[in-house]
């Protein structure tokens, strides 16, 4: 559940800039995660938060006073990754005239690994989250959502309704829908290990 | 409630979204509807699985993040798109507008008063009846009068 939160508005701007970093940073976690479970990986997912950010800050005089940060930097990613991933869609897939022509049947493309991140981090990162990631990634953008409002960051449907701008009704919907999805990619794998007992 | 509607309603149920009659029903029925019942507790097990799902570290500074952008933002030098966009907009009504008066300097001179009155030097009865001289700078209306 998020806590309301109000900005004074008739505060020097040196404060508001102050309120909106300690606003940022009591949200950080709950955002971030937000961000990479919409996109899937931690590039993406920087990217997309900074650009939120930098919306909010740029618009933080339009934000309403007596409600929630959070909810309102929610909205803002979520329609920032809407509009992206329809953009995303709509690009024809781009293929460098470097790459080489595959004419041969036995040829075979090697995969090389992304060792961006720490690998020792990368091993570390839980199995589970790797399943959930995957079955996330299976839903459409706006199942995605809401699903991830409301079993990994706790908002009630109401909040999920204000975010998503759509009804109760249709968060319910979409919740539910996005639910029985995962649970056909998620339910072999749970059963399996046994997990999401506890 | 029958099945439908109580599949329908398991996630909200799930959530505590419904009001207390619907979720006495519901209760009701889960308790003797066997097939209902088991999707209940897969659908239960597949909310705790993402609820316990680890919370994935951060491995950079937001605030860092967003002040880097906002320098970006200052020092861009490639102009806006838009910008550039209206820029040429303003251009081109500009030559319209000039290209018009030029043309209609050049086909309406400033002397032209001189020879229409020299061009109008006939008489006529119902300009008389009208009380208008031919010296007179005529308008449009009284023009369209006197001529045929």
């Amino acid at each position: 559940m998020t806590v309301a939160q109000s900005v004074v508005r008739a505060k020097p701007v040196s404060d508001q800039i102050a309120s909106f970093e300690s606003m940022v940073l009591t949200h950080e976690k709950a955002l971030y995660q937000f961000a990479y479970r919409l996109c899937g990986n931690h590039h993406e997912a920087q990217d997309l938060l900074q650009e939120g950010l930098y919306r909010a800050y740029k618009s933080f005089a339009k934000f309403e006073t007596r409600t929630a940060f959070d909810r309102w930097l929610y909205q803002i990613i979520h329609n920032l990754y809407i509009d992206h991933y329809r953009k995303k869609k709509r690009r024809p897939a781009v293929t460098s005239i470097d790459e080489p022509i595959q004419h041969l049947e036995t040829e075979k493309t090697v995969e090389i690994a992304d060792w961006t991140l720490n690998p020792e981090n990368q091993a570390m990162r839980s199995e589970l989250g790797d399943q959930i990631q995957r079955g996330l990634e299976e839903l459409s953008p706006e199942y995605r959502t809401a699903v991830i409002l409301c079993d990994i960051q706790g908002l009630s449907y109401e909040e999920i309704s204000q975010v998503l701008n759509c009804s109760i009704g249709t968060v319910r919907s979409r919740i539910h829908r996005g639910r029985k999805m995962l649970r056909r990619l998620l339910l072999p794998y749970i059963q399996e290990k046994g997990v999401a007992q506890a | 409630m029958n099945c439908l509607t109580v599949r329908n309603l398991i996630s909200a149920y799930i959530d505590c979204e419904l009001d207390p009659d619907q979720r006495r029903e519901l209760r009701n029925h889960l308790f003797h509807c066997q097939e209902c019942n088991q999707e209940y507790e897969q659908l239960v097990s597949i909310k705790n699985c993402l609820e316990n799902s680890c919370q994935e570290p951060i491995d950079f500074n937001l605030l860092e993040a967003l002040y880097a952008r906002i320098e970006s933002e200052k020092i861009a030098i490639i102009p806006h798109p838009n910008g550039f966009y209206w820029g040429s907009r303003i251009l081109m009504i500009a030559a319209c507008l000039t290209a018009f008066f030029l043309a209609t300097f050049m086909l309406y001179p400033l002397n032209q008063k001189s020879t229409a009155q020299n061009n109008l030097s006939f008489s006529s009865t119902g300009m008389m009846d009208q009380n208008i001289t031919i010296d007179q700078p005529v308008n449009v209306y009284q023009a369209s009068f006197v001529l045929p």
